[in-house]
């Protein structure tokens, strides 16, 4: 039987404040779990400017918005953010479904996350 | 050659109308396959068969995080074909209570069933034999033919 990656969450550091996760392939209860620890370290060690990168996210459920918005505040409590990067348009009409979308800030391309964040801080 | 399961397993199932997936996460996938195909088939378009598909998947999530298996052990779902409506049932044998909406927008659970009213057109849920049934429809679009002249 072979064993298929369904999701796939790395991270790395892209300047001295903003930290980015991508998080790639299908994006559900499955993934949730290994998305949030991810982001519960990150922001343990102290990264409290994260960008999660969706760009090759296929897929997104209610569960990983939920991680994602139980993230944005608990960032926001210590003074950091959280931005998504996101261009699928079926995964933009979830966040839009969820009602949630507003509550993030999104951006089209990494690139565009890390300048707005850069002149933001 | 006595069956416990009776009737609905002397008829076979065609794997297009049903599925069974375990109750495990790994196993959504398989449901949305399953449910992009019959969207496919049924002819919507690309945004309305990601509704579908999604909807699906939040149903099946919600019977695998919150449900029970049925008594084969599985959860099952079932396709039903309408001239002008397509259906994608969902069983499990848990007792489903939807929520009140979350108060707080900013909450991180309680999400999907909220989702799953705003992609398709119809959600029923119904208790059917001691078991909880999700049946999420689509509805075929009509398109105006021709302006009329009269």
């Amino acid at each position: 039987m072979s064993v298929t990656m369904t999701f796939e969450v790395r991270h790395w550091e892209a300047g001295p404040q903003a930290h980015v996760v991508a998080a790639s392939g299908e994006l559900d209860l499955n993934a949730a779990p290994t998305l949030r620890e991810t982001l519960v370290r990150l922001t343990d060690l102290g990264r409290i400017d994260l960008v999660v990168d969706m760009t090759d996210a296929t897929f997104v459920d209610s569960t990983v918005i939920g991680v994602l918005v139980g993230r944005l505040k608990a960032l926001r409590a210590l003074g950091g953010s959280l931005r998504l990067v996101c261009q699928n348009e079926n995964v933009l009409r979830t966040f839009e479904v969820s009602g949630i979308d507003r509550a993030f800030a999104m951006h089209p391309t990494l690139a565009e996350a890390l300048a707005e964040h850069n002149t933001v801080r | 050659m006595s069956n416990s399961n009776g009737l609905a397993e002397m008829v076979a199932a065609d794997p297009n109308y049903e599925l069974r997936v375990q109750p495990d996460a790994s196993e959504l996938g398989r449901a949305r396959d399953f449910a992009d195909a019959a969207a496919a088939r049924f002819g919507l378009g690309d945004r309305e068969r990601h509704e579908f598909k999604l909807a699906t998947s939040e149903a099946v999530a919600n019977a695998i995080e919150h449900g029970r298996a049925c008594s084969d052990g599985t959860i099952h779902l079932w396709i039903t074909e309408r001239p002008r409506r397509l259906t994608l049932g969902v069983r499990d044998a848990g007792r489903f209570i939807p929520k009140a909406a979350e108060p707080d927008p900013l909450s991180d659970r309680g999400r999907g069933i909220v989702m799953m009213s705003a992609l398709v057109d119809a959600v029923a849920l119904s208790r059917v034999d001691g078991h909880t049934h999700v049946e999420l429809s689509k509805h075929r679009r009509l398109t105006l033919l021709r302006n009329r002249d009269n």
